[in-house]
């Protein structure tokens, strides 16, 4: 359901541990009349390490399964060596009670278990997705992606991340941001990506541009971009699709 | 088009995509150059140069392109497998299609290189 992207897919089958919390709950406390309520708890992170891993195997496609040692030799290997931050969100909790009481007899019979567990899934997946954070990275990485310049002046990837901060905000997509990104935190993403500021030699504030030689130079960067910006898509899909129709018939007009 | 797309990522797949397509383009209108007539329920563009008005129209749309183009890649050669009516492995399919797609980004047929990600074809 969650592929190493970040990416969410449609559940197509039920989770095994759901399935068998609802074959626990049908054989004993429904009848005992007991209830159970589940708590889902979304953790998320920067998955800085793990898109850096992606892209590396997808250019060198090197597919080895990667074993303890390993991971600690390419975490050695990391920039900076952080992994960059953990959130974790606490969603709504579930009576399994009451989710099923519209089934028959206000019950949950054996035949419909494994329905309602796809069911279930499906709830939990689509839960997981709407409270997994947008990070300034997805941001960043967006902008970076779509910029055709060989370099991006500082002040207007500020600008940028600012009109999609405010765009997230009217959408009321779920963000770790408090406050419209500014230029000390976007200038942390970038280090955190590998981009340098270039600044102008006498005047530092006046010209600075964010250099995006690493990203065309380097497909594995380009496609870590890719992988990151994947955070912000999946919360923009139908957005993606308006924006494509209007400017496609805007331009044909 | 948003049919398709809706099946690539879990976006609200619980409501009408009228209701969602609506509360989007209501986001949109607010923040750019695009107005949205109630009465006739037609949209309209005030600007699409890359002025700031258009800036969302345009991060948008080119956010789309790599799935756009996958889609494309993968429904041609969809085409030419069910006129020759071939039988072709999976795997070998993608592998091949990554490969090709990853040669038309270098001839600079395709904008962006991540339309030959294996997972996205």
């Amino acid at each position: 359901m969650r592929i190493r992207s970040g990416k969410f897919n449609h559940p197509t089958i039920a989770e095994t541990s759901v399935q068998w919390l609802l074959q626990a709950y049908y054989s004993c406390m429904q009848r005992e009349g007991k209830n159970v309520f589940i708590f889902p708890i979304s953790c998320n992170y920067e998955r800085l390490f793990e898109v850096r891993n992606l892209a590396d195997m997808m250019v060198s496609r090197d597919v080895d399964n990667m074993g303890l040692l390993a991971i600690q030799k390419k975490f050695n290997a990391f920039i900076g060596k952080k992994l960059g931050r953990a959130y974790v969100k606490f969603g709504k909790s579930i009576s399994l009670r009451d989710y099923f009481s519209n089934y028959e007899q206000g019950g949950l019979a054996p035949a419909q278990i494994n329905d309602a567990a796809l069911n279930l899934t499906e709830k939990l997946v689509i839960e997981n997705h709407l409270t997994s954070p947008v990070f300034l990275n997805n941001l960043v990485a967006s902008l970076l992606l779509q910029h055709d310049q060989r370099t991006y002046p500082l002040q207007r990837l500020v600008t940028d991340c600012e009109k999609l901060y405010a765009y997230m905000q009217a959408r009321e997509i779920s963000t770790i941001m408090h406050t419209a990104p500014n230029k000390k935190n976007i200038e942390r993403v970038l280090t955190g990506l590998g981009y340098k500021i270039l600044s102008h030699p006498t005047d530092r504030s006046a010209h600075q541009v964010v250099d995006l030689k690493l990203r065309d130079n380097d497909h594995k960067e380009l496609l870590s971009l890719h992988y990151y910006s994947t955070g912000l898509m999946q919360h923009m899909v139908m957005d993606v699709v308006i924006g494509k129709v209007l400017v496609t018939l805007a331009k044909t007009k | 088009m948003s049919h398709i797309f809706r099946n690539e990522y879990i976006d609200r797949v619980n409501q009408p995509l009228s209701s969602v397509l609506r509360t989007r383009v209501d986001a949109i209108t607010r923040l750019s150059a695009v107005t949205f007539d109630e009465q006739t329920e037609e949209v309209s563009i005030d600007q699409v140069d890359n002025s700031d008005g258009s800036f969302l129209l345009h991060y948008f749309n080119r956010m789309g392109h790599s799935i756009g183009d996958a889609y494309l890649i993968v429904l041609f050669a969809l085409e030419e497998i069910c006129e020759g009516n071939h039988v072709i492995n999976e795997t070998k399919l993608i592998n091949e299609l990554h490969q090709a797609t990853l040669q038309m980004y270098h001839d600079r047929v395709i904008k962006e290189m991540s339309s030959c990600l294996t997972e996205l074809l």
